[in-house]
């Protein structure tokens, strides 16, 4: 039976603690645990014997943290690979000689934290983390072991990392198992939406968490995992709290009361169990006492979310409308393209981040002009935005090389913009979505051009999502895009976009984006168009736009929508982005004198610089008032406060 | 269950006291009164970075024997004579890492791009905050000790114990692990706002605060109170 087919067969058993049972074997702190494979190969092969005999499928090899950084071969350290063989062949030995316990026994090559942060927080290049966990993936797949648990990490960077190294050396099962504090974050901040969302997008095996918290924490955040995610969810908790007794470390819960809660999580949906810092072979026969015989809650409910997240959060799709800034983009800006071409990356970063105080959710990131090298500057935007700026980013190039680099060093699973219909961008494309993940924007159009109707766009829509499938790419990881052309040049073109959104939502089961901005191409007074365009759009289904945030305009449609529909508890949204409007013209006024009432009237509206406004009531005025007298009255005085 | 273990507390934001005198002397203004605007600024950048900030502490007991320019750990050895001084007659030592966690760096970086003014209050209010959270923590553990005291606090850096003894110290500690504190290679602490310290249990020599400005001989010190 492979390791897949036991997983998916019922409860799944991995091991319990390793560094702590080798402390209780004499282990100092301070010294490193995976030396022991080759100095105390007796102790770690009896430890591992003893965890299979009470019932572990699997136990995790003594290598958490047989990287490069530590094992250097240099000074009579050994290197990894004479560290990750010695583990392996302990693990192997153990099984051999264990008596009783699974039929099925596996060897899991433990691949845990570098001990370094990742740049842009620490100083450790992605690509030279993903260098030490290679190394470490090519030693154990050499030396024999079954699957792969990477576990431990408390970063999401260290962890896509860790994930690519694996699947580019190795095909067996991944396992990924983070460590969250009791807010139910990672130290970097992710929360377990934001994890789920990136490692299924990469295409692990099982997702789950372990260390730190005790089972009965642990049962507390489940819901939010067995919620979001589709494949198997691993849970290994420590046996509660440690403290110090009569100079005896005690965790504070017994084997016993340890399996109770782990049966508890086992109902909701824990499939693959084991312990943590404090278990000991003795909490993984109780656990597998007081769990035999449950039916594994695998597979679980399929999950239809269409999600992308950061480094720190989840945005899932088809909800609520989702605002995309379109703002990071050159096109049309003369100040962004200065700002490019003298890589002045501040400018690009205040944009980002002014724009996720105008309320926007995710953030694309254009930085396409033709003398820049586009799949470096896109890099480096994605990193530097990702330094100051927690909102998913919408990778947005027409170059299939930047998107690559950008989505292999995007810290979580990005927005790729785009795809469409033509042989060509699917074949460059959707490779890189099953590798990386990605929540991709599909643009209906193809190698003949963009089809005037609504059933021609609906027709590629159907061909790129079969496409997709072709690749493994389901459908809640396509978001189409059925184009807003300009309605100055063809009158019908809003229609047909306006069509195509429910005809594709109701046939291929997917989300729709538009970039709403186009619509009003070549008209005066464009907000007005664009915010009309953005409310249609909206009722029709439209669950996400790439948008100007700065518009008052399109946030004002944006905002009544929402209140409209019953998507503003309180209309809370409404009445704080309204009084920011109000508050925002106030602020625009001169300051005024002290013990002067500010202007009302025409006389403020020409203070406040409100052209339109003025001419309204100058007219208004002059149906009851003679023109001389408005201007002495009025006007003048107006003109005395301005100068 | 033998041998040292290292344990862990995470504290709540309501719990470490962060005060406006401490972030000016990390300012450079101490003793100085703020203006308005500043005060204001400051009073904001406390409320800010206590949403973002994560208390963690981890921290082991160990049995220690002080040489005349060195202390013996057993799993590392500290050597110098400022520590020995200050260790002089303990047999025992709390040796700890306290951090105010990456949200807190990550604002601080945030800010650095959009006011840079603001980032540098954020600056001081994490250092205040980190010292407070480091206070509360030997506050604790003098607690829990009783009559049997805890030592001034004393940190890498200081005197002539060497930086480079934070390796060794996070290393031990488990500090990646417990609590998310890591070491660049040119040892740097990341977070930032982090401390690592080792404090000596027994009365003898034992004062109240960690650091008595007044008795301090460093005349010029920018941060002097």
């Amino acid at each position: 039976m492979t390791v897949k087919e036991c997983i998916h067969k019922g409860i799944f058993y991995l091991d319990g603690g390793t560094g702590s049972s080798l402390q209780a074997r004499g282990l100092q702190p301070g010294e490193l645990p995976e030396l022991w494979n080759l100095t105390h190969p007796e102790e770690i092969v009896a430890l591992g014997r003893a965890y299979y005999e009470a019932g572990s499928n699997a136990i995790c090899t003594n290598t958490f943290g047989a990287n490069a950084l530590k094992f250097d071969g240099r000074d009579g350290r050994p290197t990894v690979e004479a560290v990750i063989t010695a583990a392996v062949n302990n693990a192997k030995e153990a099984r051999r000689t264990a008596q009783g316990g699974q039929a099925e026994k596996f060897v899991t090559l433990d691949i845990g934290p570098l001990g370094r942060l990742l740049a842009p927080l620490g100083d450790l290049p992605f690509e030279q983390a993903v260098e030490l966990f290679a190394q470490q993936v090519r030693a154990g797949v050499a030396a024999g072991a079954d699957l792969i648990l990477i576990e431990t990490m408390n970063d999401s960077y260290e962890t896509k990392a860790a994930v690519l190294a694996a699947k580019e050396n190795s095909s067996l099962p991944i396992l990924v198992s983070n460590v969250y504090d009791a807010d139910g974050k990672l130290m970097s901040g992710a929360d377990p939406e934001a994890m789920v969302g990136m490692l299924e997008g990469l295409g692990v095996d099982a997702i789950g968490l372990n260390c730190s918290l005790g089972p009965q924490k642990m049962l507390e955040l489940l819901p939010r995992f067995v919620n979001s995610m589709s494949v198997p969810l691993l849970v290994k908790p420590n046996a509660g709290l440690p403290r110090v007794e009569d100079g005896r470390t005690v965790y504070d819960l017994e084997a016993k009361q340890f399996a109770g809660v782990m049966k508890e999580i086992a109902a909701q949906g824990g499939c693959i169990l084991g312990g943590c810092c404090g278990t000991t072979p003795e909490y993984i026969k109780e656990l597998a006492a007081a769990t035999s015989g449950m039916e594994a809650k695998f597979p679980l409910p399929k999950q239809d979310r269409s999600v992308v997240s950061s480094y720190t959060h989840a945005v899932v799709f088809g909800r609520e409308p989702v605002l995309i800034g379109e703002r990071i983009n050159p096109t049309g800006k003369k100040r962004f393209k200065e700002a490019l071409r003298a890589a002045d990356i501040d400018y690009i970063l205040k944009e980002g981040i002014g724009q996720q105080e105008r309320g926007v959710q995710v953030l694309d990131v254009n930085v396409g002009l033709p003398e820049i090298d586009e799949p470096a500057m896109l890099c480096r935007c994605v990193k530097e935005l990702q330094a100051v700026c927690d909102l998913p980013l919408q990778l947005d190039s027409t170059d299939s090389a930047a998107l690559e680099q950008a989505m292999r060093l995007y810290n979580g699973k990005p927005m790729v913009n785009s795809v469409n219909g033509s042989a060509e961008s699917m074949e460059a494309i959707f490779p890189l979505v099953k590798k990386y993940g990605g929540l991709v924007v599909c643009l209906t159009l193809d190698e003949t051009g963009i089809p005037e109707t609504a059933e021609g766009r609906l027709a590629i829509a159907r061909r790129i999502a079969e496409k997709a499938a072709e690749y493994g790419i389901g459908v809640r990881d396509l978001i189409f895009d059925p184009l807003a052309l300009t309605i100055s040049s063809e009158q019908g073109a809003a229609l047909a976009t306006l069509q195509a959104i429910p005809a594709i939502k109701r046939e291929l089961g997917a989300c729709t984006t538009l970039g709403i901005s186009n619509i009003s191409f070549g008209l005066p007074n464009r907000d007005f168009i664009t915010a009309s365009f953005f409310t249609m759009a909206l009722q029709q289904g439209l669950d996400a736009a790439i948008m100007n945030p700065y518009s008052a305009e399109v946030m004002k449609a944006y905002r009544c929508y929402m209140a409209l529909t019953a998507r503003d508890p309180n209309c809370q949204s409404y009445i704080n982005f309204a009084q920011t409007l109000v508050v925002e013209t106030a602020s625009a006024q001169p300051a005024p004198q002290a013990g002067v009432q500010p202007a009302q009237g025409l006389q403020g509206a020409i203070i406040k610089g409100l052209s339109g406004e003025a001419a309204r009531l100058a007219a208004q005025a002059l149906q009851t008032t003679e023109p001389l007298e408005l201007i002495n009255s009025e006007i003048v005085p107006a003109l005395d406060v301005m100068g | 269950m033998s041998g040292p273990v290292v344990l862990a507390a995470q504290y709540g934001a309501e719990e470490i006291i962060i005060r406006p005198a401490q972030v000016l002397r990390y300012l450079g203004m101490g003793g100085k009164q703020p203006d308005d605007q500043m005060a204001e600024l400051m009073e904001q950048c406390v409320a800010e970075f206590k949403t973002a900030a994560s208390y963690k502490v981890c921290w082991l007991t160990a049995d220690i024997s002080v040489e005349e320019v060195g202390v013996a750990f057993g799993f590392f050895y500290a050597p110098g004579k400022s520590l020995a001084h200050n260790l002089k007659g303990c047999k025992r030592a709390i040796l700890f890492a306290a951090t105010t966690g990456m949200q807190a760096e990550q604002q601080r970086r945030r800010a650095a791009v959009a006011s840079p003014a603001r980032a540098l209050v954020l600056d001081a209010v994490g250092t205040a905050a980190v010292e407070a959270l480091c206070d509360h923590f030997c506050a604790d553990r003098r607690a829990e000790l009783g009559g049997q005291g805890l030592r001034p606090r004393f940190s890498p850096g200081y005197g002539d114990l060497p930086l480079q003894l934070q390796r060794e110290l996070l290393a031990c500690l488990d500090s990646h692990r417990k609590i998310g504190l890591s070491l660049s290679a040119s040892m740097m602490m990341t977070p930032q706002k982090s401390v690592t310290a080792i404090c000596g249990i027994g009365r003898e020599g034992c004062s109240a605060v960690s650091h008595d400005c007044e008795q301090c001989e460093k005349r010029d010190c920018a941060f002097r109170l």
